[in-house]
């Protein structure tokens, strides 16, 4: 049996033939569903991002010196790589302070983007004898220890295919990668404290030496500290400050970190949320006046088909199947671009928003997808209901034959 | 039994806050194989009256039965079927889907409906052959008595065609209507009309935009589906077209009266 037009097959034939209109449909359609897939995968991202700058958050206090606290903030965050350090024994003096149960000293350097290094990455020397910080988060992705001269990598980091990666003029093996964060520890390489010496000791063999001459042994950028139960971080810092003798050390409150990120990407989510809400007010608009121009247009069109013994159900489902296949049409390419757009570079992204952004996974990412596209259709479909039931209503003749 | 029986039938408009009937007190009936003609100036209610038959505009009062069956009892389903299966419809203006061929334009009612019977059930029925194939002889056996061809693939494609072809305008079929003169269309919407076989054709000036050779076509095409069976209902303000019919109407304020029966028809009568 040869294949005959039928009414089932009427929507498509619409669409095809007034390629103008449907290709108009479509871009707003588009744009409404890269408006809500593009807003809500951002969002999700940066919460994905924050949750996990939470889960990295292990300590309840850092110390760093005088006017560094910004650039320790950036290390938590997603900001640049920094060089920063105490010239004195900080450490002990910290350890002694009431209300500290736990501390551990690491050293921030950054590398160059220079003939030196492969990239420029921020690196961190812990000591995993005492570090309660990123061993932890370590152990459970690399099963060893991690020696002198090692390095272990976070998921932005470009290892090369021998397995090192090249840090002032020196290739350091990578023994791990680790998995995303969203935060700046994705674009950090963690040694122990003991090859510290040894980097900056190549740093001088470059000629860009990283810490003056002297200080490479003994060189700590900020003490991670746990305070003891009882104790609020903001005294036990009162307490370091008496203990250390030293009045303006600088402070930094990772708990009040993640409280101001939080409050910032609360924003951000607002904003989006409003935009997406609007933006699609605007688009059903559009496309509910685009679809009841056209009902009044192709009254002629519906009378035939009524003539010809189309009941009224079926012709409201011509006019919703032809806005649905708008809203899948426009649905899909709206959900194709925005992830062309999104996915490959959310490195990029992150970095650019200069918050915790990390990609979700692919189960999420899936249902968004599948919630993006069912958010089309049906907006597709609510922009036919007032023709349809226009088309619906008894004696839909008598207005039909309008201006015959 | 009467194919189309119209008892007291009466629409009522309102204009300018006064009622008036459109269709006032109507009464009618055509038998299978009658054709009846409608005249009358515009706006005297012959094309309301036609929507009433059809049960595209429900009745104030009275009463339209199709082949024994009160169009007004009817559900939406019910009366669409009917519009589908037993009646035509020409309409006075064009009403061909602009996005369709001339030939899915003309398959498309034969397309409708297709829940209730298979495609191929759908294809026989209205691609029946136009007559009646010849009894077989009784003296031969019944193992090699003939039997019905079963459709074409293209029986719908096949029926279309020769509606086409019968009212001189199967080479428009790959066409699409904004290609077509207004008499083309007006053929073509009559091809609509007849490919389900309809029982009852209405035609609201079916000639209205054609010339002196198409009227003859057309006109003799519908004597033929008449005389085939099929009750024809023509509104027209063509003299021409009015030889063609068995009775003529005149319709005036809404009120239909007869103005005249043909004379028996003869071999070289329209």
């Amino acid at each position: 049996m040869a294949a005959h037009i039928s009414l089932g097959a009427l929507p498509l034939e619409n669409l095809r033939r007034k390629p103008f209109r449907t290709a108009a449909l479509l871009v707003v359609v588009t744009m409404l569903t890269v408006a809500f897939y593009a807003g809500s995968m951002l969002s999700l991202n940066l919460d994905a991002g924050l949750t996990s700058m939470e889960e990295r958050m292990g300590a309840d206090l850092m110390v760093v010196p005088q006017n560094t606290g910004a650039k320790a903030e950036a290390l938590l965050t997603n900001g640049d790589s920094n060089t920063f350090y105490f010239t004195n024994d900080i450490e002990s003096a910290v350890a002694g302070a009431d209300g500290v149960a736990q501390e551990s000293a690491q050293t921030y350097i950054s590398s160059l983007v220079a003939d030196c290094c492969d990239e420029k990455v921020q690196i961190i020397g812990f000591d995993p004898s005492t570090d309660f910080v990123i061993e932890p988060w370590i152990t459970s992705q690399y099963d060893g220890t991690l020696a002198d001269g090692q390095a272990v990598a976070g998921a932005n980091i470009n290892v090369s295919a021998d397995g090192t990666i090249r840090l002032y003029g020196h290739r350091f093996p990578v023994v791990a990668q680790l998995g995303a964060t969203g935060t700046s520890l994705d674009n950090s390489v963690f040694v122990n404290r003991a090859t510290v010496p040894q980097v900056v000791r190549y740093s001088a063999e470059t000629g860009h030496p990283a810490i003056p001459e002297g200080y490479e042994d003994k060189v700590t950028s900020a003490v991670l500290i746990k305070v003891a139960p009882g104790y609020e971080a903001r005294t036990v810092a009162s307490n370091i400050a008496r203990a250390t003798g030293i009045d303006d050390l600088g402070y930094v409150y990772p708990g009040g970190v993640t409280a101001s990120t939080k409050s910032s990407l609360g924003a951000v989510m607002r904003y989006v949320a409003v935009f997406v809400a609007i933006f699609w007010a605007m688009g059903v608009v559009v496309l509910l006046a685009v679809f009841s121009a056209t009902a009044n247009e192709r009254k002629r069109e519906f009378a035939s088909l009524r003539i010809m013994g189309a009941t009224r159900g079926q012709l409201a489902r011509l006019v919703v199947g032809e806005s649905t296949l708008v809203g899948v049409i426009g649905g899909v390419i709206g959900v194709g671009l925005s992830s062309l757009a999104i996915l490959p570079f959310s490195a990029l992204i992150g970095r650019e928003l200069q918050l915790p952004y990390l990609q979700t996974g692919f189960g999420t990412v899936a249902l968004l997808v599948a919630v993006a596209l069912v958010f089309a259709t049906v907006t597709g479909a609510l922009a036919s209901v007032l023709a349809a039931v226009r088309l619906a209503r008894p004696e839909a003749y008598l207005t039909l034959r309008e201006g015959e | 039994m009467a194919l189309l029986e119209i008892r007291d039938l009466t629409r009522t408009f309102v204009r300018r806050g006064r009622p008036f009937a459109a269709v006032d007190h109507v009464s009618l009936t055509i038998d299978s194989g009658e054709f009846v003609a409608i005249v009358g100036r515009s706006g005297n209610g012959k094309s309301t009256l036609l929507n009433l038959v059809t049960g595209l505009l429900a009745p104030t009062s009275g009463t339209v039965t199709i082949d024994g069956t009160d169009v007004a009892g009817l559900d939406d389903r019910g009366i669409s079927a009917l519009r589908n299966r037993t009646i035509g419809f020409v309409t006075q203006s064009q009403t061909l889907l602009g996005n369709l061929t001339v030939l899915d334009n003309v398959i498309l009612p034969a397309t409708m409906h297709a829940a209730n019977e298979t495609s191929a059930e759908r294809s026989e029925a209205v691609a029946r052959p136009e007559t009646a194939p010849p009894p077989a002889d009784a003296g031969l056996p019944d193992t090699i008595a003939p039997i019905a061809a079963p459709a074409g693939p293209d029986a719908l494609e096949t029926r279309a065609l020769g509606l086409l072809g019968r009212l001189g305008v199967a080479d428009l079929a790959g066409c699409r209507p904004r290609e077509l003169s207004g008499g083309e269309m007006r053929r073509v919407s009559i091809a609509r009309a007849l490919m389900n076989r309809p029982r009852l054709l209405i035609a609201d000036e079916p000639t209205g935009d054609l010339d002196a050779q198409s009227t003859e076509t057309v006109m003799r095409l519908l004597r033929e589906e008449a005389d085939h069976g099929t009750a024809v209902l023509m509104v027209t303000h063509d003299p021409d077209a009015l030889a063609w019919a068995d009775v003529v109407y005149a319709m005036d304020r809404g009120v239909l009266s007869e103005r005249g029966r043909a004379p028996e028809r003869t071999a070289d009568r329209p």
